[in-house]
């Protein structure tokens, strides 16, 4: 039920253009991002794709990445953007975009696996990445045996990573029968 | 003697053509004029304008006549200010080259508005590329920072404009370097800075330019905001360029291949800001 999810084409949103300038440029491709946004159900993913983009100015990334992550809790709960096809000198200054706004996103790498870019405490990026290379949904008791810390933080932890939208988290029963919570990677 | 980033507000002091009814600014004795010389020059013509007055520049060497018309410089104040020796159509004609085809230099351009600068980024990250050999990712990052500088030109003081010019030079020991040269005539850093509650409390120029390069610091209280100027110190720092911002009654200089403190020098009074990167050419 995850898999579904929508492509953004960056290039194809700046006119096949490779190189994102200004701010206004920003304003317009995130207008069209809202659109995808809109028509994508609670659950789904819009994966904004870097293939054949060159260069970005930072007042670009701001606009575009900056605004729509610090709405997406708001106006978008329960939907998620990841970035994917980047190259090292666009993931390098996404990084230092997103990075100086104190703001994270999820990138899908070539071969599939998921890494986060941005500001993140190590520990959380720890926790992130136990959860995305996990075959199965993780409980946080999972979490807490195979991270050896208190319930209480990896609670905190597990709450800052869905509020940055970048894992999941739905509910389920326990073996006794009691509601809880388990945690997946978003694609 | 040149007419550079370095030169130019001992240019402004010795023509004084804020205390001048008429302004006269006396290009005489300069041989060389970098684009930091040619884009401010523009911009206090400019401003000069708005007010109903009609500057003179002097100029009588001909290689330096010819490169003001070479480098569109005269082109973009025409309109606006007096030559003297006046400059005919006849001598126009004899050192025009077609925008875009001089070697080393892109000519003085008027940036206004988003759609005109994304035009020319274009053709600046092209020429950065292609005609002045830089990797891939350097035309980018002077691009990117270019672009960020340039917006805060119609950002900040709306309806406002200003020019934006490059040329590269060759050393005598044979290196090449990159000067970049921006201005505008419009509010300033400090005025604009002061806008938002959070900076009114600053009092001059200087403090303004260092705040100004500081994450975070805006007109705007929008959180996506503040990080042009702090990134075009990041990249300058990057390429261990140089990188001068004259605002008001302040210059402030860093040169990332030499100092690691930057220079902080009184000026006597620019109109607006006029920002100088330098970077060497590969």
């Amino acid at each position: 039920m995850y898999e579904m999810n929508q492509k953004f084409s960056l290039l194809q949103a700046n006119n096949n253009e490779p190189y994102l300038w200004t701010r206004d440029t920003g304003k317009e491709i995130r207008e069209k991002l809202f659109d995808a946004l809109d028509n994508i159900k609670r659950g789904e993913v819009v994966v904004i794709d870097f293939a054949g983009i060159k260069a970005f100015d930072f007042s670009f990334a701001n606009e575009l990445f900056g605004k729509t992550l610090l709405k997406m809790p708001v106006d978008y709960p329960g939907k998620f953007v990841i970035v994917e096809n980047l190259t090292d000198y666009t993931r390098e200054n996404l990084f230092n975009a997103i990075s100086n706004l104190s703001l994270a996103i999820a990138e899908k790498k070539s071969n599939g696996a998921m890494s986060l870019l941005g500001k993140v405490h190590p520990v959380d990026e720890a926790t992130f990445n136990l959860i995305c290379q996990s075959a199965h949904p993780m409980t946080t008791n999972e979490l807490v045996k195979l991270m050896d810390v208190k319930i209480q933080a990896m609670n905190e932890r597990l709450s800052k990573l869905v509020d940055m939208g970048v894992i999941r988290r739905s509910r389920s029963l326990s073996q006794a029968g009691r509601e809880q919570y388990e945690y997946t990677k978003i694609l | 003697m040149e007419l550079d980033s370095i030169t130019f507000d001992q240019f402004i002091k010795s023509t004084n053509p804020f205390n001048n009814y008429c302004p006269d600014f006396d290009l005489n004795g300069y041989t060389l004029i970098t684009p930091t010389g040619l884009v401010s020059l523009s911009a206090i013509i400019h401003f000069f304008t708005v007010g109903g007055v009609m500057p003179t520049v002097r100029v009588s060497d001909k290689n330096v006549r010819g490169y003001l018309i070479r480098s569109r410089f005269v082109e973009t104040v025409f309109q606006f200010c007096d030559f003297d020796p006046p400059i005919s159509p006849l001598e126009i004609s004899l050192y025009e080259v077609p925008r875009g085809n001089n070697e080393e230099l892109f000519e003085v351009t008027k940036i206004d508005n988003p759609s005109t600068l994304r035009f020319n980024l274009k053709k600046i990250v092209d020429m950065l590329e292609n005609k002045f050999h830089y990797p891939s990712n350097e035309a980018s990052d002077i691009t990117a920072i270019i672009s960020e500088i340039s917006q805060n030109i119609y950002d900040h003081t709306p309806g406002s404009y200003g020019f934006i010019a490059l040329q590269t030079y060759r050393t005598l020991i044979g290196t090449k370097f990159l000067e970049v040269g921006l201005a505008d005539f419009g509010a300033g850093i400090l005025t604009t800075l002061k806008r938002n509650p959070k900076f009114a409390y600053l009092s001059n120029d200087m403090d303004a330019i260092e705040k100004a390069i500081e994450l975070g610091t805006s007109q705007y209280q929008d959180k996506t905001r503040g990080t042009g100027l702090y990134h075009l110190m990041e990249t300058i720092k990057k390429h261990s360029g140089t990188v001068q911002i004259m605002s008001g009654q302040a210059k402030f200089r860093c040169r990332f291949d030499a100092y690691q403190t930057p220079m902080k020098f009184p000026v006597s009074n620019y109109p607006g800001v006029s920002i100088t990167i330098k970077i060497d050419s590969k």
